[in-house]
């Protein structure tokens, strides 16, 4: 549907460096990055407001590297909305509608029905709340039917509770309409609630990019890895063992699932590991006895770091489940995973 | 006292007229505070006030007495004192030219004149709100190496003295001027023409338009443009449809005093057109040609004209809102 080759692009002081990106139709793409690794630049290029020093950008087959934003079939959804202040919601609706010759009043409303908007079409933006003005940008952006559809970090500002219900209107209303999405976010969970693939930037450059699931258990460099918190460890491989590699790793023996040989990493899903005081009965092939080392609190979760023989790991815990282990920190804990939760990295 | 410069301000422009109108104006003025604030205190002020029965400039006691009965502190009170000092340095001759001449009995020749000013000053805006639009987007949305020259070199007219800014214009655009005359044998001129006035009022006042312009268009996101581009808009239409609405008081504000400034402006239009006079050019005439009383109707009449207009302007646009805010 999309596809970026050899792309640069400079602006100002900041240069991004695109060598291959492919976006399917369909695809739910979630951009994760650092500050000023070029995400919005990235985004608006594609958009079409900034002209690239080389490269291509192609939709659907057709190059649309010199084509003005208005007939690059492409909207976009920023953080602070940029809505039209001195239009009605309706008005804003109406205006991409109006250009086309198209003014067509069953599809505003249908698009605000679909957004849950339809009381607020009479309302001046300035008089939304945040979450009520991310909606009318989202319907202003969709009512054109886009190929693409561009967000960028379009849930930031709105608080927790919120924020998680506009998820759910809006990827109802993606899912529906069928639209290809490209979304900047800094939020981990966003990514993986609405994404189907994650991309994670860095200084102007793709560090990885590929299927959500992929990104998350096989990150390619302790960089991705720390994005999307993941554990990541180094070992040598010893051997088979059935149908599981037994790899070294400090002191320890950690067995996967997968072929390797000599020196390998290796990522464990802090979500993957279950912790427990007694010795368990389990089909689990992977057993550490260690000690937790440090314990914080991070929203509505724990982070528990359990250290081992020349190592360490990071697991996720509710409060409720600290509680319930009565786990302290310096307490001998045993962790336990799967071979198959164990991935191997490039 | 939320009142206390206006009362100020008063006091001190009744004052030069001697003692009976500001004894009475003090009476009203003292009532007034007494009936605010229901402070007994207030009622002295009268009694202070006649003494300047006996010497007009004691009135000045009377004037201290109320700035130092209100409540305020030490440091409001002193810039009261100086404030009111400052506003009825510009009021009071204005207020005296009214006194002193009633704007009536002028040559009828002023109308003329005075529509001349209307029509040139008017001209003078809405050239200038169309050249100083895409000068002002510009400086407003792009950097480029030599923007703070530009920006230096707009507001020339404003520095330079209106004299010689008309010596400058005539040199260029007068009858055998490096422009003018080669216009003038296709039939275009500016010395002692309408044209060379609209020519003088613009140059002197397109600076107010485009600084105002500007930061109309800097406090306008240029993402509004790049959002509608997306929506299918053209950057033309983009601009006429969403940044322009969003400037609308700016567009005002520069405009009025634009044509403010092209007004009353003198200097330079009298270098390239004496004829056809504009108002300010004919009472210069009065006064050269048979004197200052001569030329005082006619003063009081522009000036009422001119205040007429001026305060009409602000009213409206009190109430004329950037579209959004």
């Amino acid at each position: 549907m999309l596809e970026i080759e050899n792309l640069r692009v400079r602006l100002g002081s900041t240069v991004i460096e695109i060598p291959e990106m492919k976006v399917s139709e369909g695809d739910y793409v979630a951009i994760m990055g650092t500050t000023g690794a070029g995400k919005t630049v990235l985004i608006e290029t594609i958009a079409g407001f900034y002209p690239q020093e080389q490269g291509s950008i192609k939709i659907n087959g057709k190059d649309v590297s010199k084509l003005p934003p208005s007939k690059r079939g492409v909207a976009i959804v920023y953080q602070d909305y940029m809505l039209f202040p001195h239009m009605t919601v309706r008005e804003n609706l109406a205006y991409p509608l109006k250009i086309r010759k198209n003014h067509d009043e069953k599809r505003i409303i249908r698009m605000a029905q679909m957004l849950e908007i339809e009381h607020l079409l009479d309302r001046m933006p300035g008089t939304l709340s945040g979450g009520e003005q991310q909606r009318v940008a989202l319907a202003r952006a969709l009512i054109i039917e886009p190929k693409l559809l561009l967000m960028d970090e379009p849930f930031s500002s709105l608080d927790r509770k919120t924020r998680e219900r506009i998820r759910k209107i809006v990827k109802n209303a993606i899912e529906r309409t069928g639209t290809t999405v490209i979304h900047i976010t800094h939020n981990l969970e966003t990514a993986r609630i609405m994404a189907n693939k994650i991309a994670i930037m860095h200084d102007g450059t793709l560090m990885q990019y590929g299927d959500t699931d992929e990104i998350l258990s096989r990150p390619n460099t302790e960089f991705v890895a720390e994005f999307v918190d993941t554990n990541i460890l180094r070992g040598t491989v010893m051997g088979t063992e059935g149908k599981l590699t037994t790899v070294a790793v400090g002191n320890e023996r950690i067995f996967i699932s997968e072929r390797a040989q000599g020196e390998v990493y290796l990522s464990i899903r802090p979500e993957e590991i279950i912790i427990s005081r007694e010795k368990l009965r389990s089909s689990m092939r992977n057993c550490l006895n260690g000690k937790i080392a440090k314990m914080t609190p991070a929203g509505n979760v724990v982070r528990i770091t359990l250290s081992f023989h020349g190592f360490s790991l990071f697991c996720i815990l509710t409060p409720n489940a600290v509680s319930a282990l009565s786990l302290e920190e310096g307490d001998e804990v045993f962790a336990y995973f799967k071979a198959s939760s164990v991935k191997l990295i490039a | 006292m939320r009142v206390l410069l206006l009362y100020t301000i008063l006091l001190l422009l009744i004052l030069p007229f001697g003692a009976v109108p500001f004894i009475i104006t003090s009476i009203i003025l003292f009532l007034a505070a007494y009936l605010e604030s229901r402070d007994k205190k207030f009622l002295v002020g009268p009694l202070v006030a006649l003494i300047s029965f006996l010497w007009l400039p004691l009135a000045v006691v009377a004037v201290l007495t109320m700035i130092y009965l209100s409540d305020e502190e030490p440091f409001i009170k002193a810039t009261t004192l100086i404030a009111s000092l400052t506003v009825v340095f510009i009021l009071f001759p204005i207020v005296y030219l009214f006194v002193s001449a009633p704007p009536w009995g002028f040559p009828s020749q002023l109308y003329l004149t005075l529509i001349t000013s209307i029509v040139a000053a008017t001209s003078a805006t809405l050239i200038g709100i169309f050249l100083a639009l895409p000068l002002s987007y510009i400086l407003a949305r792009k950097n480029f190496p030599g923007k703070g020259f530009v920006e230096g070199a707009v507001d020339l007219p404003i520095v330079i003295p209106h004299t010689v800014a008309g010596i400058v214009l005539l040199i260029v655009f007068g009858s055998a001027g490096i422009i003018g005359a080669p216009l003038e044998k296709i039939g275009v001129r500016f010395y002692y023409a309408l044209p060379g006035i609209i020519l003088a009022m613009l140059f002197v006042s397109i600076p107010f338009l485009i600084n105002q312009l500007r930061e109309g268009i800097e406090k306008v996101d240029e993402r509004y443009e790049l959002v509608a581009m997306s929506l299918g808009a053209s950057r033309t239409r983009a601009f006429f449809t969403v940044v322009l609405p969003q400037i609308k008081r700016n567009i005002l504000a520069g405009s009025i005093n634009s044509w403010a400034r092209a007004m009353s402006e003198f200097g330079a239009v009298i270098m390239i057109a004496f004829y056809p006079m504009i108002a300010p050019t004919y009472i210069y005439f009065l006064f050269t040609n048979y004197g200052l009383n001569a030329a005082l109707p006619a003063t009081s009449f522009i000036l009422l004209v001119t205040l007429t207009i001026f305060i009409t302007l602000r009213v409206l646009f009190g109430r004329v809102k950037n579209a959004g805010n």
